[in-house]
């Protein structure tokens, strides 16, 4: 007799969900349902504001990565003054992004996900968490603890807090940087740049005990898309589209974010209250793509800078193509970890760095701008349409995670239907269905733009209603 | 949070650093295992409004519940001492009773009026430790 099995909530992931697994009379996986169970509104609730304070609305979506949708939003208000940002500015804010990209990266891996790469996946839920890890791999622990500082400490020395900062606005940032505050910044990398290393040293030793997740995560074909720079890097703050397919050729390339609904669909099912965007010229679901750490080191053949093209050149030698397992996001964070390192040190020893003209002003000059940047999840994109006021008409924001929602819940039920049996429920099995959704990095509460408190449950459930089986903590 | 910055609009107090934060996170381990003594400083939703509450704190990691968003003073404590080998010799946990949780960027009467009461407590708190170096 077919079964439902619930998975409520995911555990060790940023926002709210849940996974619905359905069964067939032999008690094979034949459908998986990855949940967004929050609804925020922000597209809606900000209509009538001045459009000015959007970047401030905006960031507070979310306190991982606030700085990535003050920094699209910021954008987006360019375009509507119809203004560029001062050099320093435009560095000073690729800076902030990377300083967010390593503190949200650090959080991923090493407290979320490292639980069940230090312990298993079987261990038992009571010790796979953060003090688990603290307790096996005490060095591994204060790593992730010095990246995630250090990431945080940054955003902080340049935009005065850590979480909601405010020093990012149209037109610029709001307060150039001291030399005094460089040298201190610079003080540090040398450090921070060694722990990333070990870390990549580290995780590729234990990447090899994970053989079975490799092939079974979100292992399947898709497409890829992301900002690419003019220079053929990765575009974290600027750049245009590219959507690349899982042989790594180019499908479509040098598309203007400004220009996105002619080749995105937002799809919306019933289900989840995430919408579902897909590559429009091959229609819906099989214009699925992935964003993201896994994409971005896809789509180029250049990492960038020296030691991150080191460790790039041997996460792509891991396929011949491109690299398709979503287990892979994890290996990927690392090396974009010390890939931000390596340019904040880049842009910090740029003279132009100090310079003083820190902002430029304007007033509206046009009625519609659209940002957009790579949060740590993959692309963002916000984009506003304002009256002759300057007050918001209109606002659709597309999240990263939002970009993954279809390759997730197509991971989802390949690995559910590799490890569940519904014949008898194990938490080992729920926990690596749990565990494709973390190598994604979910971030729930940006992407449905809800605070709430589920109690962990999970049932086996007849067609008739009868609870057949039940796991609870 | 309203306690830590008036503190420090007040220039701080000799000796000691204030972090105002809206959360305590595990980054904090590693700042805490180099001070002598902590005092934590948090609203609660289980004590009468305006009620000031001081207790001494020890690290603790057998509570479940722990996660990047939050940790409690226990838990941050274990922490420092299992990755960093030390902890403050003193810890302290002030905590008034919170009246209205909703958003807003007034305090409740009942917590405006206990803010005198909280800092006075911190200060003894921190004169207690000058003595105990003297």
């Amino acid at each position: 007799m077919g079964k439902t099995i619930t998975i409520d909530p995911i555990t060790r992931i940023e926002g709210h969900a849940k996974i619905t697994l359905q069964t067939d009379d032999h008690g094979e996986v034949t459908e998986a349902y990855f949940h967004t169970t929050q609804l925020r509104g922000f597209e809606k609730f900000c209509e009538g504001r001045p459009f000015y304070e959007m970047p401030y609305l905006m960031e507070r979506i979310c306190g991982i990565c606030p700085v990535s949708h003050l920094l699209a939003s910021a954008k987006a208000c360019d375009m509507l003054m119809a203004l560029k940002v001062p050099p320093a500015a435009g560095k000073l804010r690729r800076i902030l992004e990377l300083a967010q990209l390593i503190q949200s990266h650090a959080l991923s891996f090493f407290y979320l996900s490292s639980p069940d790469l230090i312990l298993g996946m079987d261990a038992d839920p009571k010790d796979r968490n953060l003090f688990g890890v603290m307790r096996k791999q005490p060095e591994v622990g204060r790593w992730g603890i010095r990246l995630r500082q250090f990431g945080q400490q940054l955003i902080e020395i340049l935009a005065g807090k850590r979480i909601h900062p405010g020093w990012v606005v149209p037109g610029g940032v709001n307060e150039p940087l001291s030399i005094e505050k460089r040298d201190k910044l610079l003080a540090q990398l040398p450090e921070v740049i060694e722990i990333a290393l070990k870390s990549l040293t580290w995780y590729k030793r234990e990447m090899e005990t994970f053989r079975e997740e490799i092939r079974t995560f979100a292992n399947f074909p898709s497409l890829f898309m992301g900002l690419v720079t003019v220079d053929e890097r990765a575009g974290f703050y600027e750049g245009k589209l590219r959507f690349t397919d899982s042989l790594g050729n180019i499908v479509a390339d040098k598309l203007e974010p400004v220009n996105y609904q002619e080749f995105l669909g937002e799809a919306v099912e019933l289900y989840s209250f995430m919408k579902f965007p897909y590559y429009k010229p091959y229609g819906y679901p099989d214009g699925m793509y992935r964003v993201g750490p896994l994409a971005r080191l896809n789509l180029v053949d250049n990492c960038g800078t020296p030691l991150a093209q080191q460790e790039w050149v041997e996460f792509r030698a891991l396929e011949r193509s491109a690299v398709l397992s979503s287990f892979h996001y994890h290996y990927a964070r690392l090396i974009e970890i010390l890939f931000a390192l390596e340019h904040i040190q880049e842009y910090l020893l740029d003279p132009i760095i100090t310079k003083t003209q820190a902002r430029y002003s304007a007033s509206l000059n046009n009625l519609e701008g659209v940002g957009c940047c790579e949060a740590p999840r993959g692309t963002l994109i916000h984009h506003y349409r304002v009256d002759e006021q300057g007050l918001m008409t209109w606002a659709n924001l597309i999240i990263a995670t939002g970009h993954n929602n279809l390759a997730m819940n197509r991971g989802i039920l390949q690995a559910a239907r590799h490890f569940v049996r519904a014949e008898k429920l194990s938490k080992g099995m729920l926990n690596r269905v749990e565990a494709v959704i973390r190598a994604y990095d979910p971030c729930l509460s940006c992407s449905t733009h809800a605070d709430g408190h589920m109690e962990m449950c999970v049932q086996l459930v007849a067609p008739d209603g009868r609870v057949l089986d039940e796991i609870r903590r | 949070m309203h306690l830590a910055r008036h503190m420090e609009a007040m220039q701080g107090e000799p000796g000691a650093e204030i972090v105002c934060s809206q959360q305590w996170t595990p980054e904090y381990a590693e700042r805490l295992s180099h001070a002598e003594m902590a005092i934590f400083v948090d609203a609660s939703a289980t004590i009468l409004p305006g009620e000031v509450q001081v207790r001494a704190v020890s690290p603790d990691s057998s509570r479940q519940g722990v996660t990047s968003h939050s940790v409690s003073p226990a838990q941050l404590l274990a922490l420092a001492q299992q990755l960093y080998g030390r902890v403050p010799a003193r810890s302290f946990l002030v905590t008034i009773g919170g009246e209205s949780f909703a958003h807003d960027r007034q305090l409740s009467t009942p917590v405006r009026l206990a803010i005198p009461a909280a800092l006075a407590r911190i200060r003894e708190l921190l004169g207690e430790n000058q003595s105990k170096k003297g």
